[in-house]
């Protein structure tokens, strides 16, 4: 078991990421934090829960959000102690973990180290998947029995350079990344010229479209940026 | 001076916009009349559990909260077959689920003769509205089980084995779903049925929705496994789900249920016999099953 792992010992790390392109709300109890913040979780070698979400449902009547929503509320509400969580946006995973990429509107991804992760494409709807994917993380499950539940296994690749060169990270953007919401401008992650190091973003690389998910509070979005809001396409 | 008082309430037909304190009683000034029928209308639709506790406080003046209070209560009486007696003082959870006829309960938000009578001998009875929740007893269905992903719920009575559902939908899934996944060689594994409103006090991650059939009762999530195949939603996806698992969600559709992999955005464990979301008896059904629960009413066993 322990040759899973010996290539950071300081990244003991373990990682839920749930990726939401759809809907328009935001949690009260968990903030979304900021690329900056979430690699500084992947570094920092704590055990870790990383839930990354910008979620709420389409229509109050969506059952397969409520499913996902009420499944993912109680796992975090019971997870192992030794599992931290925290929830990023899909625009602020893409800024720092360059593999594996996401291509639809919901995914999560458990990562007991970079080298050691389950990848979840799409909404998860069963609880077992998750007390499945922290076994993986605590090791005591191994991918194969996860496998039948679409628990995919994978490694995780961070974008390379240092963080913050930009004003992206300033203090009172980085979580509402301002430029997204002005529409018919660059927004600041473009202006900046940011990026991780060597991996400048192009606008290839921001499909800056309606489905593209924000990173602001949902309150503002709909005040300065409505298109933003309609949201429910497999957006990356 | 005539001074009203409850008893007087069938003569009254108290609406909206009546006031006690401006002697406005079934939409007219009485000011030969005192008394203070609004607020004791008030206080007894709080007895009876329909005014919510948010608004409970008895002001005498009879607007939406009252007149949604009585509309809940006309809706009960006439919608479910079951109340609560009650020992005079004591808290929901050591009363008794008594049978309820359902009956006319006069016209909606006005307290008009049929209504206060019905108020009058509820109180005298002390009997109170209670949950359209039901415990379904799983454990005495031949093809559904209890998954190892059930959210259990805490609630007076609770046993291992049983699950809380909504009355109108137990027949459902503890008849006809176990009948044909008996028939199509199939066991069902429950991971969820009723929901509580809202989220966790502790670690909420994401929002919930607001208008699901699980709020009421009215909907399962579940795994169907076929001998050694656990039919997941990775299974559904990918087009690799079992003849035996298309063969029970045939039956149960063609009886009247809706699946969830039907939907826009598939749920592919979901099962709801659909109650409709934006009309009068969802919101009713959520009020009392929610509230209810809340305030630790017994459930009775449906089988």
């Amino acid at each position: 078991m322990r040759a899973w792992y010996p290539w950071y010992p300081w990244l003991c790390l373990a990682l839920v990421l749930t990726l939401s392109l759809g809907g328009s709300g935001r949690a009260g109890d968990t903030a979304t934090v900021s690329t900056r913040e979430l690699v500084t979780a992947l570094r920092s070698g704590g055990r870790v829960i990383l839930v990354i979400a910008r979620s709420a449902p389409g229509k109050p009547t969506d059952e397969a959000y409520g499913d996902w929503a009420d499944a993912l509320n109680n796992f975090a509400a019971h997870a192992d102690p030794r599992v931290k969580i925290i929830k990023v946006t899909a625009p602020a995973y893409r800024l720092a973990i360059a593999d594996p990429t996401i291509s639809g509107p919901f995914a999560t991804l458990f990562v007991r180290d970079l080298d050691h992760a389950l990848l979840y494409r799409g909404m998860i709807l069963e609880p077992q998947v998750y007390h499945l994917g922290q076994g993986f993380i605590l090791e005591q499950v191994e991918p194969s029995p996860a496998a039948a539940y679409g628990l995919m296994p994978t490694t995780i690749r961070l974008r390379r350079g240092k963080i913050g060169t930009s004003n992206l990270f300033a203090p009172g953007l980085a979580d509402q990344d301002a430029g997204f919401c002005s529409p018919g401008s660059t927004p600041a992650v473009l202006r900046s010229g940011l990026a991780f190091g060597r991996t400048p973003c192009s606008l290839s690389q921001w499909p800056l479209s309606a489905a593209e998910p924000a990173l602001v509070q949902p309150s503002k979005n709909a005040q300065e940026c409505p298109s933003l809001l309609a949201i429910g396409g497999d957006g990356l | 001076m005539a001074t009203l008082t409850l008893h007087d309430l069938g003569g009254l037909s108290l609406q909206h916009g009546d006031h006690d304190a401006n002697r406005i009683w079934g939409g007219s000034p009485r000011p030969t009349q005192s008394g203070s029928p609004v607020t004791e209308l008030q206080t007894a639709l709080i007895k009876l559990g329909t005014l919510s506790f948010a608004a409970d406080a008895a002001d005498g003046a009879f607007g939406s909260h009252t007149e949604d209070a009585l509309r809940r209560f006309q809706w009960y009486v006439a919608h479910l077959r079951f109340r609560l007696s009650l020992l005079p003082g004591a808290a929901p959870a050591s009363g008794t689920i008594v049978p309820y006829p359902v009956s006319p309960a006069g016209t909606p938000g006005m307290c008009d003769a049929v209504t206060a009578a019905l108020i009058l001998s509820w109180l005298a009875d002390n009997f109170v509205t209670t949950s359209p929740l039901v415990r379904l007893n799983v454990d005495s269905l031949s093809n559904i089980e209890i998954g190892d992903g059930f959210q259990r719920l805490d609630y007076p009575g609770a046993k291992t084995g049983e699950v809380l559902v909504h009355a109108d939908f137990a027949s459902a899934l503890g008849g006809m779903m176990n009948r044909e996944a008996s028939e199509a060689g199939v066991v069902l594994h429950l991971n969820q049925t009723f929901r509580r409103e809202g989220v966790p006090p502790v670690g909420a991650v994401v929002p919930p929705a607001t208008r699901s059939q699980h709020l009421v009762g009215h909907a399962v999530d579940l795994n169907i496994v076929d001998g050694s195949t656990v039919n997941t939603t990775n299974l559904f996806r990918s087009g690799d789900q079992t003849e035996n698992a298309n063969k029970f969600i045939a039956a149960v559709k063609a009886r009247g249920l809706r699946w969830g992999g039907d939907f826009s955005t598939a749920d592919f464990v979901h099962f709801d016999d659909f109650l409709n979301p934006n009309g009068q008896d969802y919101d009713n059904a959520f009020f009392f099953a929610q509230r209810c629960f809340e305030h630790q009413h017994p459930m009775r066993l449906a089988n």
